[in-house]
């Protein structure tokens, strides 16, 4: 090939830099394949469920396009169902066996149990921590694009502790550790990424979120008391308490009925303003997340996601979890929607990196059931 | 020649990655005999990659518009082409990348897998190995004594203890001559003042009569051949597998459902609702005919017994907590006393021994 031509034609793209466009291509398939999944794990008495859920997670992964070009799943099932026995054999089972243990031993109300107990949610929560640290790092570890695997490095024991310590603080500040922590956590997980040999950068800071966390959190308040002030005045309404002297006042069938629409709008008022303050975080997480040459564009709004919530929850419950899979392909496809990627990477320097030594998949994350797809 | 218009048809645009790095070049692919010839890159040496060793990154239906191929020989290396008319083709030169094949692939291991384990545990039932047997041996003294006595204690919920002074000794004469059969093991019995006729083994060589049995009761020989063949299921350590095995499954429901152990509370009633296996009530059995013969209590009461309580429950309502519900099998019983050899045998108990130990319950208010 004349080189001078090359260097023409390829001007733009002459070091290799190549601009990036992620994209949703739909698979078909997917409520056929879910059929299929859900006999098939009767058939195999559930074992199947890891061989089902590598399935759709091939699908979901192929759905997402950059520049054209599908991602690549390439977990395997047995990896999953390995993964899930080691932890309910090695961690699960062990830590019920000495719980009943003690429980006979010493009674349910003794000292110990109760010790026992506090230790178990403590350690649970610690579990939590890794579990979403390892089935990242999991995922990652099998996920290909042109042949190039992601990564995620660190120490899931680091995460998980302070996933931990944060969580414990949460009460005690009354909520208003929630961005610093989702932050923190976000960094953690974010700066340890890797594409190839190269990193992903997060410089996302909490600050910015706490004028709309405020706002989120002064209009759950409101929306509280305005709640119970609706459920008071309904039941008013709808039948006003006889007054009788030293008798308590008793709530007619018809009252308690009434306040069922009240609650159904707090939730949905709620619903409302969790969405907003969670569409604020993602688009200031993306905003924030870097790769090499690359920045992303976050475009999630509060209406969008609670619709994306709603639509998904009915999905689940019209077909009692048998469309799980259209639910998180919805959920995935949410994400790459409202995903822009500006600027180029440079695709000819990004190499492959040597494989992840993990050959067990996510076992916790399976067993906690914290994965959502 | 016809050729050259096969040769357009068969030549699709494609994007290769060697696996190197993110790069992508353009690549033309045909799909020859032996398998896909590549070309990335205009004028650059094609190769093959046979069908044989192609994977796809998701199962390739008919329909599908596009598919990501690798090669098990260039590990990294991918292929991506889109464009159904190749998909389709690649379909039929390589049908093992066809979703019908790779879920028949993924679906048999797995149903072999189902088949072999239903097949194991029919065997470990069949020859009766049980993890929770072994289990049981492995809980220390101090466990299995009070496990034991939280059963007890459930069992006994809102009925006394029979314990006159007279009928205590009276039992413990009556446990101290088998004793000398149990290897050293001593057996600690209580009485409940309880009209249902039964008798259990609680964990930790601990067993309990009810006022029930000992009133069904003819004579000592009786009670000593009930109270043996109980000492087999303690021996065997059959009431501390029963509640492992119990326990392994709802302690596993309790504490993922977050409950309050309301169902772990109530295993002292789990137990006595549960018959022990046929294999485990022969085990029983082989204890209890051996501590009667090395104690020369005669074996007619325990045979006799468990066959009367038979013969005056049948017909009765099924379902009622008896000792035909815990301790079923009782004309093999009898069949397997009637076949031992005679031996000189006295009673179990004096007669003054025996009205003490039937008036045990006189310290207990009568209940119907
Ligand atoms: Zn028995």
């Amino acid at each position: 090939m004349p080189i001078g031509s090359d260097s023409l034609a390829a001007a733009p793209q002459r070091f290799g830099a190549e601009p990036l466009a992620i994209t949703w291509k739909q698979q078909s398939g997917l409520i056929g394949l879910s059929i299929v999944n859900f006999i098939l794990r009767i058939l195999t008495l559930g074992i199947y469920h890891f061989w089902g859920k590598t399935e759709v997670r091939r699908r979901i992964w192929s759905a997402i396009r950059l520049n054209g070009e599908p991602l690549e799943y390439t977990g395997t099932g047995m990896e999953l169902f390995v993964g899930f026995l080691v932890v309910l054999f090695g961690v699960f089972l062990p830590f019920l066996l000495v719980g009943g243990v003690l429980v006979y031993a010493y009674g349910q109300q003794s000292g110990v149990v109760r010790a026992y107990y506090v230790l178990a949610y403590v350690v649970f929560f610690f579990l939590i921590g890794v579990a979403i640290h390892r089935a990242l790092r999991y995922r990652l570890a099998r996920t290909r694009w042109r042949g190039i695997r992601g990564a995620l490095e660190g120490s899931s024991l680091r995460f998980a502790w302070t996933y931990l310590w944060t969580a414990v603080l949460i009460p005690f500040t009354l909520f208003w550790i929630i961005p610093w922590r989702a932050t923190k956590l976000q960094g953690l997980l974010s700066n340890d990424m890797r594409f190839g040999n190269r990193p992903f950068r997060f410089m996302a800071r909490s600050g910015p979120l706490y004028g709309r966390f405020a706002i989120a959190w002064i209009g759950t308040i409101v929306l509280f008391l305005a709640m119970s002030a609706g459920v008071g005045l309904s039941i008013y309404l709808v039948a006003p308490p006889a007054a009788v002297p030293g008798q308590p006042p008793t709530v007619s069938p018809g009252a308690a009925l009434a306040i069922v629409p009240v609650i159904v709008v707090f939730y949905l008022l709620f619903g409302l303003i969790v969405a907003w303050y969670q569409a604020g975080v993602f688009n200031h997480f993306a905003a924030h997340t870097s790769y090499e040459g690359a920045t992303f564009r976050g475009k999630a709004t509060a209406w969008s996601l609670i619709w994306l919530v709603i639509s998904n929850m009915l999905i689940m419950l019209v077909t009692f979890g048998l469309l799980a899979p259209v639910a998180q392909a919805r959920a995935v496809r949410y994400m790459v929607d409202r995903l822009g990627i500006d600027g180029a990477v440079p695709v000819t320097d990004i190499m492959q990196r040597a494989e992840d030594p993990m050959r067990r998949g996510e076992g916790l994350s399976q067993v906690f059931d914290v994965d959502a797809f | 020649m016809s050729t050259p218009f096969r040769t357009i048809v068969d030549t699709y645009e494609g994007r290769f990655s060697d696996g190197r790095t993110a790069a992508g070049l353009p690549a033309t692919v045909r799909l020859v005999s032996q398998g896909l010839e590549i070309a990335p890159g205009a004028g650059q040496v094609p190769f093959v990659w046979s069908y044989r060793d192609l994977a796809a990154a998701t199962p390739i239906g008919r329909r599908a518009g596009d598919v990501l191929l690798s090669c098990a020989v260039t590990p990294g290396a991918t292929l991506f082409v889109s464009d159904q008319a190749f998909v389709a083709a690649l379909a039929d030169k390589a049908s093992h990348l066809t979703t019908v094949s790779q879920r028949w692939r993924f679906a048999r291991p797995l149903l072999a897998v189902c088949a072999l384990f239903a097949l194991a545990v029919a065997a470990l039932w069949v020859a009766d190995v049980s993890p929770a047997r072994g289990l049981a041996g492995l809980l220390p003294m101090e466990l299995r004594r009070s496990l034991g006595r939280q059963v007890v204690r459930s069992m006994s919920q809102g009925r006394g203890t029979c314990d006159t002074p007279e009928g205590r000794a009276a039992l413990g004469r009556l446990t101290e001559r088998l004793a000398v059969a149990t290897g050293g093991k001593r057996f600690d019995i209580r009485v409940l003042n309880w009209s249902l006729v039964n008798a259990f083994a609680a964990p930790g060589e601990q067993i309990v009569l009810t006022r029930g049995l000992i009133e069904q009761a003819i004579g000592p020989d009786e009670v000593a051949g009930v109270l043996a063949h109980e000492m087999g299921h303690g021996l065997e350590l059959h009431p501390e597998t029963a509640i492992i095995r119990v326990v392994g499954l709802s302690a596993a429901v309790e504490l993922m459902l977050g409950g309050n152990g309301g169902a772990l509370a109530n295993i002292g009633l789990v137990l006595t609702q549960l018959g022990y296996s046929r294999a485990a009530e022969r085990e029983a059995d082989a204890h209890a005919l051996r501590i009667l013969e090395t104690a020369h209590i005669s074996l007619q009461g325990f045979a006799g017994f468990f066959k009367r309580v038979e013969d005056r429950e049948r017909g009765s309502v099924i379902g009622e907590i008896g000792l035909l519900r815990t301790h079923p099998f009782s004309a093999e019983r009898a069949r397997l006393a009637e076949q031992r050899p005679a031996y000189p045998a006295t009673p179990a108990l004096t007669d003054d021994d025996w009205r003490a130990l039937r008036g045990i319950c006189g310290n207990q208010p009568m209940h119907p």
